[in-house]
């Protein structure tokens, strides 16, 4: 099988899992009876009345129909871009309003935090995994270890507190600890209104887009600490699991083979053992990405950055199952769409499974 | 004091290798395995060295701790093993300690005093001596291609030999290539014949390309024409210093290290070295009789059987023409049919190519097939060594006359086979003296002393006191 | 026999090396500790182990003092008692989840490796719509939707959890299948159940239960991360980890304390959770048992 082939059977696949995900967001809007689902659906925000809202949407979603109608026409509604409401303190109005505002936030601290976990997180552990049992092993072993055995989340707050508490240095003030960016410098701007900038939504672009340089350090210092306790916590994990699938493959009959074909040291982990011990990093990868996904929500509530996580933690608090869906169907979108990636980076690293 | 370098007086230096008083232990955690006691033997150039014996005896472990490649829980504890004048065994000492950890022993590396032998190592794996393994499913890395793990082989050892290649193609006058055609149109293509027609040129790398051709069993005589006078090409002036610079030098010259990997550049450079590495290893899968090769080289192991894989291990192991090849069971994984291949495949090159081989094997029958000397080994140690005919019509020690006699003979009718009592003492706590005498018939009180090799033919030593003068 | 030397000689291996034995140690240390506060509180001077004991006349959060050995958090409660009484809670939880989510994905893996077939795929592809949704946010969905209690919370990371096992259980089940014992008890006939139960799961059991003990280091933090995030006891004044990191997260700054002890807390039960894990996949490990 060619490479080709491999990954259009790969996408084929994507169908019934995007499925699989329509259903469980349409069977947790529907557990427990009707009203939930109702109150997703209704604007409050309208001049219509409540009451003859729900009457229309019940007419619309066939509420009284048996229930695989209603997965249908719920799904229609669903992609033509009816997601329904959200009503959170941070937000008001329509689903995909809410995540066309909050994921452009949120995918800036996966990208940075994912880029940096794969640029440093691989060579050390192929590193740890060649010098092992020296120095360098073991003090990466033990950092990795702290990383994927400590909250994500109370890392954040510890590195708030040690860059904004007075009873610890003053002189480590230099990084911001909460929110996005300093708000003095967006007073009276007419393309950042209410937390939200224009056109790009991502404040670091519109800020070079507006030619304001000074907005754009101060929104980057604003991401360093979240990116950076977010990287960690994945680091950790995929330190551990580089350095252990490194370690499996050089004890395989095919290093030394290599050896005894007179390949020195570097030329071997080059060569071959690298790319053998990438095979099982990128299976596990897909369990990182879920860690990921999960700490992307931790970390917005603590450093108070408007994603899609911070949408959803609101959602939860004030009871708003809009927000609730819309970050269900986006968190499950992301993975999906990811693990859809890997299986296609796995399938181009290893040919015996395209066989 | 363990000897670097061999004395000048050493008789017997005509011999390629020599391994003198190897000792081998393993530190497991149940205790230490004495492997190997007191192995000796010579390898001269040329000659096919048997070692036989029943699994565990320890004829694997010998032979891959000839190029230090032991694992990580074995150490060689004594020994020398002498090749081209150097003992490769030289850092032992040094290597590692034993220490007592609570009434167990462990294994304390020195990992720095191994490294710096590694560069001589490096250099004499692959190239001087190659080793073919056992496992053929599992030696080959799986997500590479089969041309790419043969071509890495002339890539690291063997530059001079592509350049050169390259080169001749370059400089080689058509007219030369005309006499070669018409030679073998004429049905002169003889070896010499063309050695000579060849020679006259003085073009290094010309006529290793010429005669391949000429003995490929896979095409017709019309196309090797075809192909031969295909042989003129020019190489772009800007490769051309570059080439003749590893021609001289042996290596990429320094100035080139770094430009001949940038990926546009590399065409020009390493690039060209590399095509050309895949056109030898081309000829070297034809050597070994593999079909298929266009297709072999851009696959995967994965999609060759066990008799092909090993096939290319032995590609491998031949590529840069070393002076010892070391088989371990090469055929001991595959079956019947297709071991009789691969013993046909290594007679030929045993004819073709001037190399020793070191043959390890548990049957008896293979080995009498390919060895010219064999050495029988038993529970870690050598106790016989003879000519193979001698061996198999004088057997002396008591141990090779029982495996012997256990052996179904082809040509008459025998009751019942032979049966050595007993079984393979535990090397953990192996018997006193002569590691046999716990199941020897002819067993006396001087067995609980290790005998030396008694020599009672020209060629053939026996470790056993019965032969004592 | 078998088994039980088996287990001895896991066990000696395990106390060979001194990261695992601590993290060993450790563990038992916090379930210890758990099971005094429930039994007898007093004994570790915890007062009431059912809920924080407010002092409002000093609501301010006051360093730690000989008074209160972790000092206190808003408003007034002393957080020493509470993160003791807090860890009975999040380890009693946290048990519980691991182990109805292993139970239930180890029969369901178990099964549809045995039936095979049109079930299994059946079982399969369900499994894997579950894993296709990330567990943090999966968790959230669920939970709220069922009620944004604790209980509901734990019954939202048994649905979220089960898949993982399945698909493990499923795997070992697979080749174990195929081994000749099982062939013999089905010729000996043995009915599938019995097959199942007796001689399938008994050696799935061991490779899981590494998996086991690495999650219950893991579903103590997505615990504790989910009720920090808001999911919340119908009691207000339950001790509960997460929970006392969040209502002390307004004072971190001027009072660490107040977000630095439940924390540790918790990473220290996750190190040794870990270590342990660790440690019991060496030991399990057959080229370590020679």
């Amino acid at each position: 099988m060619t490479l080709r082939v491999y990954i259009i059977r790969r996408l084929i696949l994507v169908f019934p899992t995007l499925i699989g995900l329509t259903l469980i967001v349409f069977i947790l809007t529907h557990v427990g009876g009707y009203q939930r689902f109702l109150g997703e659906y209704v604007n409050i925000h309208s001049a219509i009345p409540v009451a003859v809202q729900e009457q229309r949407l019940t007419q619309q979603f066939h509420l009284n129909d048996p229930i695989f109608v209603q997965y249908f026409y719920w799904l229609s509604a669903f992609l033509q871009g009816n997601w329904g409401y959200t009503q959170t303190p941070i937000y008001s109005g329509t689903v995909l309003g809410a995540i066309g505002l909050f994921l452009p936030n949120t995918i800036i601290l996966a990208a940075f935090s994912s880029i940096l976990t794969i640029i440093i997180g691989i060579p050390v552990g192929v590193w740890s995994a060649v010098k092992k049992d020296s120095l360098v092993d073991h003090s990466t072993r033990i950092f990795s270890f702290i990383g994927y055995s400590m909250p994500v989340y109370w890392l954040g707050l510890i590195l708030i507190i040690a860059f904004a508490s007075p009873a610890v240095c003053p002189c480590l003030n230099i990084f911001p600890i909460s929110g996005s960016v300093n708000i003095a410098l967006t007073n009276n701007l007419s393309w950042f209104t209410s937390g939200i900038s224009y056109p790009t939504h991502i404040l670091l672009i519109d800020s070079l887009i507006h030619g304001r340089l000074d907005i754009f350090v101060d929104a980057a210092l604003h991401q360093v600490l979240p990116v950076v306790t977010l990287t960690f916590s994945i680091l950790a994990s995929i330190i551990r699991v580089m350095r252990s699938s490194m370690e499996d493959t050089l004890n395989q009959d095919y290093i030394r083979t290599a050896r005894a074909k007179g390949l020195r040291q570097g030329a071997i982990i080059n060569e071959h053992a690298r790319r053998n011990a990438l095979i099982p990093v990128i299976t596990l990868t897909g369990y990182t990405i879920a860690g990921l996904l999960g700490g992307v929500v931790l970390i917005e509530a603590v450093f108070n950055l408007p994603g899609i996580g911070y949408w959803t933690t609101e959602a939860l608090i004030s009871g708003d199952i809009g927000g609730i869906m819309g970050g269900t169907v986006i968190f499950g979108l992301a993975f999906i769409f990811s693990n859809l990636i890997v299986d296609i980076l796995y399938g181009f690293f290893d040919p015996r499974i395209r066989y | 004091m363990i000897q670097e370098t061999e004395p000048e007086h050493t008789p017997g230096s005509e011999e390629l290798l020599r391994v003198s008083g190897l000792r081998i232990s393993f530190v497991t955690r149940s205790g230490v395995i004495q492997a190997i006691d007191d192995v000796s033997f010579e390898v001269k150039p040329g000659e096919t060295l048997g070692l036989v014996g029943e699994t565990g005896c320890g004829k694997t472990q010998t032979a891959i701790s000839i190029m230090r490649l032991t694992p990580e829980a074995g150490i060689i504890e004594k020994g020398e093993i002498w090749f081209r004048g150097t003992n490769l065994a030289k850092n032992i000492d040094k290597e590692f300690r034993i220490v007592s950890k609570k009434n167990r022993k462990v294994l304390k590396r020195n990992k720095a005093k191994l490294n710096n032998l590694e560069r001589e190592l490096a250099d004499i794996r692959g190239n001087h001596i190659s080793m073919v393994f056992q496992e053929p499913m599992t030696s080959l890395n799986p997500v590479r291609t089969i041309g790419r793990q043969v071509s890495e082989v002339l890539l690291t050892h063997d530059l001079p030999r592509l350049s050169n290649r390259i080169l001749a193609r370059h400089a080689v006058p058509p007219e030369a290539l005309r006499e070669v055609t018409d030679a073998l149109a004429h049905q002169k293509g003889s070896r010499e014949n063309i050695r000579e027609l060849v020679g006259k040129y003085d073009i290094p790398g010309l006529e290793e390309q010429i005669t391949s051709v000429v003995y490929r069993r896979d095409i017709s005589e019309g196309s090797k024409i075809q192909r031969i006078k295909g042989l003129k090409q020019e190489v772009n002036s800007a490769s051309l210093p570059f080439l003749r610079g590893v021609s001289a030098q042996g290596k990429i010259p320094a100035a080139y290290r770094f430009p001949a990997r940038i990926p546009i550049l590399r065409a020009r450079f390493l690039g060209l070295l590399e095509k050309e590495a895949l056109a030898v290893s081309s000829e070297l899968l034809s050597m070994v009789g593999m079909p298929n090769i266009s297709s072999v080289l851009k696959g995967y192991p994965h999609e060759l059987s066990g008799g092909m894989r090993q096939r290319v291990m032995i590609a491998m192991a031949i590529a840069a023409s070393p002076e010892l090849i070391i088989a371990d069971e090469p055929t001991s994984a595959l079956d019947v049919t297709i071991q009789a291949q691969i013993l046909q495949l290594f007679r030929e090159l045993k004819a073709n190519l001037n190399t020793s081989i070191l043959f390890i094997s548990h049957d008896m029958g293979v080995i009498a097939e390919i060895c010219d000397r064999v050495g029988i080994m038993y529970a870690g140690n050598l106790v016989e060594i003879a000519d193979i005919v001698d061996l198999f019509s004088d057997p002396r020690h008591p141990y090779t006359k029982g495996l012997l006699s256990a052996i179904p003979p082809s040509d008459r009718k025998v009751e019942t086979l032979g049966l050595i009592r007993g079984s393979v003492p535990n090397l953990m706590n192996p018997p006193t003296g002569c590691r046999f005498n716990t199941r020897c018939p002819f067993v006396f009180d001087k067995c609980s002393q290790m005998p030396p090799p008694i020599p009672v033919k020209e060629g053939h030593y026996v470790r056993c006191w019965l032969y004592e003068k | 026999m078998a088994r039980f030397d088996q287990t001895k000689l896991t066990l000696r291996i395990l106390f060979e090396n001194v990261t695992s034995a601590a993290g060993l140690l450790i563990v038992l240390g916090y379930v210890l500790i758990a099971i005094i506060d429930a039994v007898y509180p007093q004994l570790i001077g915890v007062v009431n182990a059912y809920a924080e004991v407010p002092d409002y006349t000093n609501p301010v959060p006051q360093p730690p003092s000989l008074q209160h050995l972790f000092g206190t958090t808003y408003p007034g409660i002393d957080l020493y008692q509470a993160v003791v009484a807090a860890i009975r809670v999040d380890l009693w939880y946290s048990f519980v989840i691991v182990l109805a989510g292993a139970l239930v994905g180890i029969l369901v893996g178990v099964v549809a490796a045995y039936y095979s077939g049109f079930f299994d795929e059946i079982l399969m592809r369900i499994t894997d719509i579950f894993l296709s949704i990330p567990y943090l946010p999966f968790a959230i969905a669920v939970g709220f939707v069922l009620g944004r209690g604790l209980d509901e919370l734990s019954l939202a990371l048994v649905i979220v959890w089960w898949p993982l096992y399945a698909r493990y259980a499923r795997g070992q089940a697979l080749s174990i299948k195929e081994n000749a014992y099982v062939e013999a008890a089905r010729a000996s006939g043995v009915g599938s159940w019995g097959i199942i139960t007796k001689h399938i799961v008994p050696n799935v059991l061991t490779p899981v239960f590494v998996q086991i003990s690495l999650d219950l280091g893991t579903v103590v933090q997505t615990f504790a991360a989910l009720t920090f995030i808001g999911f919340a006891s119908a009691n207000p004044l339950l001790p509960e980890l997460g929970k006392l990191i969040s209502d002390g997260f307004p004072y971190a700054i001027s009072a660490p304390w107040v977000v630095i002890f439940p924390g540790v807390t918790i990473l220290i039960f996750a190190v040794a959770m870990n270590l342990l894990g660790d440690g019991l996949r060496d030991a399990l490990d057959p080229r370590n048992r020679t």
